[in-house]
């Protein structure tokens, strides 16, 4: 720790930066190249560790204090990481968080701890190289918190085209960020006229580095927003509700000629990989980044393939190592890697110790150590090899999967699934939701928000049999929502149908559900409850459960009473629509398990209008009226409507 | 084995290597290293000459790891380490000898007796001759400069080359300002025409031949001296000192002391020196991998096409460059090293 007293000097001039380096990219689908417990920032981009590359730049910035955030089951990998590192900065910590699963979670637990003291650096992400040294940029992002305390956000844009194509919205003028792309579709804007007055550049030519200049007030809005998972929403957020808070967001775009690339999945690593080799990141170097430690000796190169060129230039050390696989192009191979003759190697990224047979074909690959591959494989286009694998001479590896030398432990990553290959040693691993590994989709950002959401809706069209047609996205996710509910308080001891009823509110407000539409999903995810298939157990529970239909299937008398006139009459309207919901939620179960359910049909309907007096009459014979003509159900509900018929007769001659 | 202070030291060495944002002059480099050895020699704990120059060479292979392309930490390592045995052999007196001496004194030599000098008095001695060395170092660009008078006559058209890099360069022109009349051409890249001195007229590396006809000196800063007067310089002198040779111009190298290398590089890729090419970033992005630009920020000059070299001590014809090695460094450091 640095005495006070420097400390003071350099308050006078200007606030001190912290650098906020999340140490992980909370993705799953890096799991199969990492080792128990590895934090991602350990895994080698030209043999060297990707986070060294991060603080080497940070080294060449003003900025002296750096938070290495991790989760907690990473942070103990990250030890030797602040060992190397710790005497290069003025303080240097490494803080685990518990059970963090997004950059929110790491950025609420540091401003809960108070490390914060003032504005801060945020890097998203350990994969990110810049051979910028950020003074221009530090200097406008100071300049305009001294112009307005509400200017909380710098983010930091490289000039250059991006892979998927995201736009942004910038004022000319003074840089602030209008438009923000939404979180679905990196490619749309939503543009309002005004935006055309106002000198608005829409620009799809910048290239989002993964670092933003923040003040602590991202830090609050942060824990104030439980949700947040990574630094967009609270991009959407501000952006989303300017006229509310006054908060701004600005944006500046490095020089031309400074490059900066933040990796996040594995295609963009070895395109960062190839890039730092071709050294186009100068000075940010792979023989810079080496920390002392490491014994790597004069004129000891990180072992790379490159084009024909350069790796004659490079041939002085290793051509005795490889001297056959001369074909090679734009891979870095670990040191104690053995290549057999003929091998053809291109992108890929190898780790050490591997035994690598001859006349193999590899490209596109990430491989990682201690792997052996025997004689004459071929293994093209997005191989993705975990440590210690002995490769299969004959056996053909799927397609979507890696490639791993032991199951995968499904409790912590619930995303992966893995199966053993039946006569190899091997695991192959894939993902849940059936997409590769290789790419997270057509976002740059990967988070467990976006990944959430594509499982959603994967596991909809799974389902959407479950369902009849018609429903869109959002009733389907209050269905499973419900369902998820309902299934938690049925196996609590003390089912407390008030909570339940808080937690269906809330998710129909969520989702956005009409009236109509809950009353029908509550319905059928009731009927789908786990026992629900015995006709005695559900009639036990319709009783059991009758304060939730009544809630939302019946008025009381007392509701109607405090009701006044006039509303009175839309409340019964309304409340009769839920019961007709109810018994077509009744409907689709029959549609759907006309043999097993058939039979119970009448006597559901019965019991839920005699007995738990959940239903009225009017609906029960409105909806009789709408059952198709030819269906079956409607001969099994004759008996219940004739003798409802006969009942109203009774009434009326009682009258 | 090593104490912590050096460690830290070290470390704090490297911290300054690494943060600098482009490469610093190469004398501050030196001094940096010299100061880092001559504290490894003041803490560190000896009981035989051989343990002393293991330690450095030690501290020395570190601090190369981690900056491989920086020649410099190892000639000063080695000079260092031969100033160590100089003064072993000064203690020993007449009479004590080593394989690296002529035949004849070899013949008569008796036996060694190595434990029997003061490694104390050697240490003392040692850190002695280090704070002259620095001297050396820091008074090494004054001393290049006083030499300008000599060979910069007046009515000269001098070509430089780096000029904004090399410190040592411009105390050179500098002081031959000071009693001589000439003119300058400062050879730059296009996008730094405005940069140039005053005192020189900017042309541009495509302008070197026309220039070239009335240019009678061609002066450039190397970065590395060869033991066969071959040197390392700023990518694109050799274009300039081919064109030199063509029209039978004299090149000079600047290169202080420190900066020969007692072992020959005979491909100075192999130091792995090539910077960026200086193209923007979006189209490196879309280029990786597909395209090579070979950006190597240093050309070998041969031997034959220099002229002089201008070293602090004195100028010297390439051939002599050898000579002048020996005075540095001891054999036995650089098999061992």
């Amino acid at each position: 720790m640095a005495p006070p007293v420097v400390k003071k000097s350099v308050k006078k001039e200007e606030t001190p930066l912290t650098a906020v380096l999340i140490a992980d990219i909370f993705d799953q689908r890096f799991t199969p190249v990492l080792r128990q417990n590895e934090s991602i920032s350990l895994l080698p981009i030209c043999n060297v560790p990707v986070v060294d590359f991060a603080l080497s730049w940070l080294l060449r910035t003003e900025i002296e204090d750096i938070l290495l955030v991790s989760s907690q089951r990473t942070a103990e990998s990250l030890k030797d990481v602040e060992k190397n590192w710790k005497p290069f900065f003025q303080t240097f910590s490494v803080i685990g968080c518990e059970g963090a699963r997004s950059v929110g979670d790491c950025l609420r637990e540091i401003h809960n701890r108070e490390l914060l003291k003032g504005d801060f650096l945020l890097i998203s992400n350990p994969a990110t190289v810049t051979s910028s040294t950020l003074v221009r940029e530090i200097s406008n992002f100071r300049k305009r918190r001294a112009e307005n305390v509400d200017n909380m956000m710098t983010l930091v844009y490289a000039a250059s085209e991006n892979r998927d194509k995201s736009v942004v919205g910038i004022q000319r003028e003074t840089g602030k960020l209008l438009l923000y792309h939404a979180a679905n579709n990196v490619r749309q804007l939503e543009v309002d006229k005004d935006h055309f007055y106002n000198d608005v550049d829409i620009r799809r030519d910048l290239l989002d580095c993964g670092l933003a200049f923040c003040t602590r007030l991202v830090a609050t809005q942060f824990s104030d927003n439980f949700d947040f998972q990574q630094r967009d929403d609270v991009v959407r957020e501000i952006l989303s509700k300017e006229d509310i808070l006054g908060l701004n967001i600005h944006v500046d775009v490095l020089n031309s000629n400074e490059a900066a690339l933040s990796a996040t999945d594995y295609d963009s690593f070895l395109t960062l990989s190839i890039m730092l080799v071709e050294r186009w990141f100068y000075p940010i170097t792979p023989d810079k980044a080496i920390s002392t430690n490491r014994r790597t000796f004069f004129p000891h190169v990180p072992i790379m393939f490159t084009s024909k060129r350069l790796r004659r230039r490079l041939d002085v050390y290793h051509r005795k190592l490889f001297p056959t696989a001369q074909n090679s192009t734009n891979s870095t191979i670990g040191e104690t890697t053995s290549i057999g003759d003929n091998t053809l190697i291109s992108r890929c990224i190898i780790g050490v110790g591997c035994k690598i047979g001859a006349d193999c074909v590899i490209e596109d690959a990430v491989i990682g150590d201690n792997v052996v591959i025997p004689d004459g494989v071929v293994l093209k286009y997005e191989v993705l090899i975990g440590n210690d694998v002995k490769i299969p001479e004959s056996e053909e590896r799927p397609p979507l999967t890696a490639v791993c030398s032991t199951a995968v432990d499904e409790d912590e990553f619930e995303k992966i699934v893995s199966r053993p290959s039946p006569k190899f040693d091997v695991h192959y691993w894939s993902l849940r939701n059936g997409k590769s590994f290789w790419r997270n989709g057509a976002r740059l950002k990967s988070s467990e928000g976006s990944d959430n959401d594509d499982e959603c809706n994967d596991s909809d069209l799974e389902e959407s049999d479950a369902f009849s047609t018609g429903i869109n996205d959002s009733t389907k996710q209050f269905y499973e929502e419900v369902l998820e509910s309902m299934e938690r308080i049925l196996s609590m001891e003390t089912q407390l149908m008030q909570n339940l009823i808080l937690e269906i509110n809330s998710s129909r407000l969520a989702c956005n559900v009409s009236m109509d539409d809950a009353a029908r999903n509550v319905f059928a995810a009731f009927l789908v409850l786990p026992g629900n298939d015995q006709l005695a157990q559900l009639l036990k529970l319709v009783l059991k459960w009758k304060p939730l239909f009544l809630n939302y299937y019946k008025s009381t008398e007392e509701q109607l009473a405090a009701k006044a006139p006039s509303q009175r009459k839309i409340e019964i309207e309304l409340k009769r629509k839920c019961q007709i919901q109810m018994l077509l939620a009744v409907e689709d179960k029959y549609d759907r398990e006309r043999a097993e359910f058939g039979p119970k049909v009448p006597k559901l309907v019965h019991f839920l209008y005699n007995d738990a007096d959940v239903l009225d009459e009017e609906a029960i014979l409105e909806w009789a009226n709408t059952i198709a003509a030819d269906s079956p159900l409607k001969n099994l509900m004759q008996p219940i409507v004739d003798w409802l018929q006969a009942e109203d007769d009774d009434d009326d001659d009682d009258e | 084995m090593e104490s912590n202070e050096i460690e830290s030291l070290r470390r704090s060495l490297v911290a300054s290597f690494r943060k600098r944002d482009s490469r610093e002059s190469s004398q501050k480099v030196a001094l940096q290293v010299i100061n880092y050895l001559r504290k490894v020699v003041l803490q560190e704990k000896f009981e035989s000459l051989h343990q002393l120059i293991q330690s450095l060479h030690r501290n020395g292979r570190v601090l190369s790891a981690v900056e491989p392309n920086e020649l410099i930490i190892i000639n000063i390592v080695l000079m260092v380490s031969k100033l160590a045995r100089d003064e072993a052999q000064a203690t020993k007196g007449p009479g004590s000898l080593t394989p690296y001496d002529s035949l004849y004194t070899l013949w008569r030599e008796i036996g060694s007796n190595e434990k029997s000098f003061n490694i104390k008095k050697i240490k003392k001695d040692l850190i002695q001759s280090i704070k002259e060395i620095i001297t050396e170092v820091e008074t090494s660009r004054d001393s290049i400069a006083s030499q300008a008078s000599e060979l910069i006559n007046s009515q000269d058209v001098v070509l430089v080359y780096s000029l904004k890099n090399s410190p040592t360069l411009d105390g050179f022109l500098a002081s031959a300002r000071r009693t001589r009349k000439y003119r300058v051409y400062n050879v730059v890249k296009s996008t730094e025409i405005d940069d140039s001195p005053d005192f020189a007229t900017p042309i541009q590396h495509c302008d070197v031949g026309n220039k070239m006809c009335e240019t009678t000196k061609v002066v450039l800063s190397g970065a590395a001296v060869f033991p066969d007067g071959s040197c390392l310089v700023p990518a694109g002198g050799l274009t300039i000192a081919l064109t030199a040779q063509r029209h039978s111009v004299p090149v000079f190298v600047l290169a202080a002391f420190y900066k020969i290398t007692p072992f020959f590089i005979p491909d100075p890729s192999a130091l792995n020196t090539s910077c960026r090419a200086d193209i923007p970033f979006d189209l490196a992005n879309k280029l990786s991998g597909k395209v090579e630009l070979i950006q190597p920020a240093f050309d070998i000059l041969p031997s034959q096409l220099i002229s002089l070299f201008v070293s602090n001590s004195s100028s010297l014809i390439p051939a002599h460059v050898n000579r002048l090695k020996e005075d540095y460094y001891h054999p036995q450091d650089i098999s061992e090293f």
